[in-house]
């Protein structure tokens, strides 16, 4: 199906491969060991600043520790909890939407009750019942971002499908017998692939948004090792003499989430039979 | 094809949806099909017609067993159906098909031509991949379409070629009654002569017999071989189309028909012009159900209902004068 296109989107490449690529070979490619500390070099500028030098390509923080070193470790928490918590919650998600809008009726109104239910505790008081009960670390945050997010594609999802199971053609499936199975996974999800695309990659940007504040109120990525989130909290006290500190993660984050949006939108136009 | 026996029969078949106006009012139900008899014939093409929320598209989708009936029988060549489940069920699916009116929708927009056309039989199971293939190949050929095209996606289609993809499905399991909902409705005036004559070739060379739902009345009387007419979930006048045309007995048929252009625009025409709306189903009319518009009503049409008048063995009308006159002599309403 990816042929159908045959422009490359390289403007999502070129913002997610950083992330991708220190993600998952972090450990071979950072210059120093992040957690490595040098009061010697306390707070060094990037390296086009006047002080700033070639070891330090961004600059230091305020123990020594190499800011890209830090970012690049950070990116792989990015990307576990953004891939397992946003994918987590749109398989549940997903399947619960299905089910409220196919079947009606009862399990329906189970499954709405649960979202509104759901809706109605704010976040981060779920992620501080969640951390009390299993800790602080990785698990904790994939596990607060799969449950604050489920319920978005729930709710859109059963809206589709109501729409989408008045549709002459999943009439005409039944009246051919297809089994419920068969009218899910080939007549209804895949009608359902833009919308679910499109809100996967919106929910990337949010999750490492989360995950962000999660590290902030300590019940996420504990120091010393780096997530973005936790980097811009450590920096924003030291904003004003010292901005790249939080300024890079910032970017990190920023061109994460743009890169995946756009990726959204290629992948949404790529995977309709409708746009060559 | 030659008529014998009937394969569909409709006994007294009700369907009632239960709604509520807001969240405090009581639950009322809409009677939208109200006990309708009917036969389909083998071989036959039976056209069901009448205004918009009379009910036909209920009906055809209680045929279909898209919703199940509240009450009455439905039986597929004596075989009862309508509380047909699991295999009997699929046994039923199998030999009754639909062609819907939106060939827009009634298309999966993320499935090739060629996988709609198969999915019937691969639900059904019992051919090879490859036997499949040369079905799929062989129902293109049939209804007109390249075999080359299989590979192609509903879009890249027009709406006749999208209708006649939905028809190669409908037909893809040699089914005994086809069922079309306004199948020609939704294209333009040149590509319906085209379906129509697909659709009456396939049915002598299947032999299948269809239900015609449709609001196209010169459509209707042309290839219909008997025709039912429905009003407010009921059928008021049933007969052979030829009967019906030129000689209606009831008086909502006689409206019905005489709301079609004639073929010349100087010929002697005359239009009976009904008042008013159609009666909501919430609040069917006590009596005859027509009453309320009928030019010819009186008061015995208040209160007794109609009973199934035949005016010969095969033409019925639900109408107290469809034989005699109204006696208009001072029990005039």
């Amino acid at each position: 199906m990816f042929t159908r296109v045959g422009k490359v989107p390289w403007i999502p490449i070129v913002l997610l491969a950083p992330v991708v690529v220190w993600g998952l070979f972090g450990p071979w490619i950072w210059p120093h060991e992040p957690t490595a500390i040098d009061f010697a070099a306390r707070l060094k500028p990037p390296v086009w600043l006047e002080g700033g030098t070639a070891n330090h390509l961004l600059g230091t923080d305020q123990f020594g520790r190499d800011l890209l070193s830090r970012l690049i470790e950070g990116a792989r928490v990015a990307l576990i909890v953004a891939v397992f918590g946003v994918f987590l919650a749109a398989l549940v998600g997903v399947a619960a939407g299905l089910a409220a809008g196919y079947f009606g009726g009862v399990t329906d109104n189970i499954i709405m009750r649960i979202v509104d239910v759901k809706m109605s505790v704010p976040a981060i008081l779920l992620t501080i019942l969640i951390g009390s009960a299993i800790g602080a670390g990785v698990t904790t945050v994939v596990a607060a971002i799969a449950i604050t997010f489920w319920a978005d594609y729930a709710r859109v999802v059963r809206g589709e499908t109501l729409s989408l199971k008045e549709r002459g053609f999943v009439e005409l499936a039944k009246v051919a017998d297809c089994s419920h199975l068969r009218i899910l996974t080939r007549h209804i999800l895949p009608n359902l692939q833009a919308t679910i695309v499109v809100l996967v990659t919106l929910q990337l940007g949010r999750a490492l948004i989360l995950e962000a504040a999660i590290t902030y109120i300590g019940i996420g990525i504990q120091p010393p090792s780096s997530a973005w989130g936790l980097m811009i909290s450590d920096g924003r006290s030291l904003l004003s003499t010292a901005w790249w500190l939080a300024a890079f993660p910032g970017f990190a984050i920023t061109a994460t989430v743009l890169g995946a949006n756009l990726l959204g939108d290629w992948l949404r136009d790529a995977l309709d039979p409708k746009v060559r | 094809m030659t008529v014998n026996g009937d394969i569909l029969q409709l006994e007294d078949v009700a369907k009632r949806f239960s709604v509520r106006r807001s969240p405090f009012a009581p639950r009322r139900s809409i009677r939208a099909v109200d006990g309708v008899n009917l036969t389909v014939r083998s071989g036959e093409t039976l056209g069901l017609v009448g205004e918009s929320g009379c009910g036909k598209s209920t009906l055809a989708r209680l045929i279909l067993k898209l919703h199940d009936v509240s009450t009455g029988r439905i039986s597929f060549l004596g075989q009862q159906v309508h509380d047909a489940r699991g295999r009997n069920l699929s046994r039923y699916r199998r030999q009754v098909q639909a062609v819907f009116q939106d060939p827009f929708s009634s298309l999966s927009p993320r499935m090739t031509a060629g996988q709609i056309v198969a999915e019937p039989m691969i639900v059904n199971g019992g051919l090879s991949s490859r036997e499949t293939d040369e079905r799929v190949a062989d129902l293109f050929d049939k209804v007109g379409l390249n075999p080359a095209w299989m590979e192609r996606y509903p879009h890249e289609f027009s709406g006749g070629q999208r209708q006649r993809i939905a028809i190669a499905r409908g037909i893809s399991l040699n089914p005994k009654l086809l069922v079309l909902d306004e199948p020609v409705s939704a294209l333009d005036l040149s590509v319906r002569a085209q379906i129509l004559n697909l659709l009456k070739d396939l049915q002598r060379n299947l032999g299948l017999s269809y239900l015609l739902i449709s609001h196209d009345l010169p459509v209707v009387s042309r290839i219909c071989t008997r025709i039912a007419v429905m009003y407010l979930g009921r059928i008021v006048e049933i007969g052979p189309a030829r009967e019906i045309v030129a000689n209606p007995r009831h008086p909502y048929t006689k409206a019905l028909f005489s709301a079609v252009l004639p073929e010349h625009p100087r010929a002697h025409h005359q239009r009976i012009e009904l008042e008013g709306e159609v009666p909501s189903p919430l609040d069917i009319p006590s009596g005859c159900r027509f009453r309320t518009r009928c030019p010819i009503a009186v008061e015995r049409c208040e209160v007794e209902p109609p009973a199934n008048l035949m005016i010969n063995s095969d033409h019925m009308a639900e109408c107290h004068f469809a034989i005699e006159k109204p006696n208009h002599g001072g029990e005039l309403k």
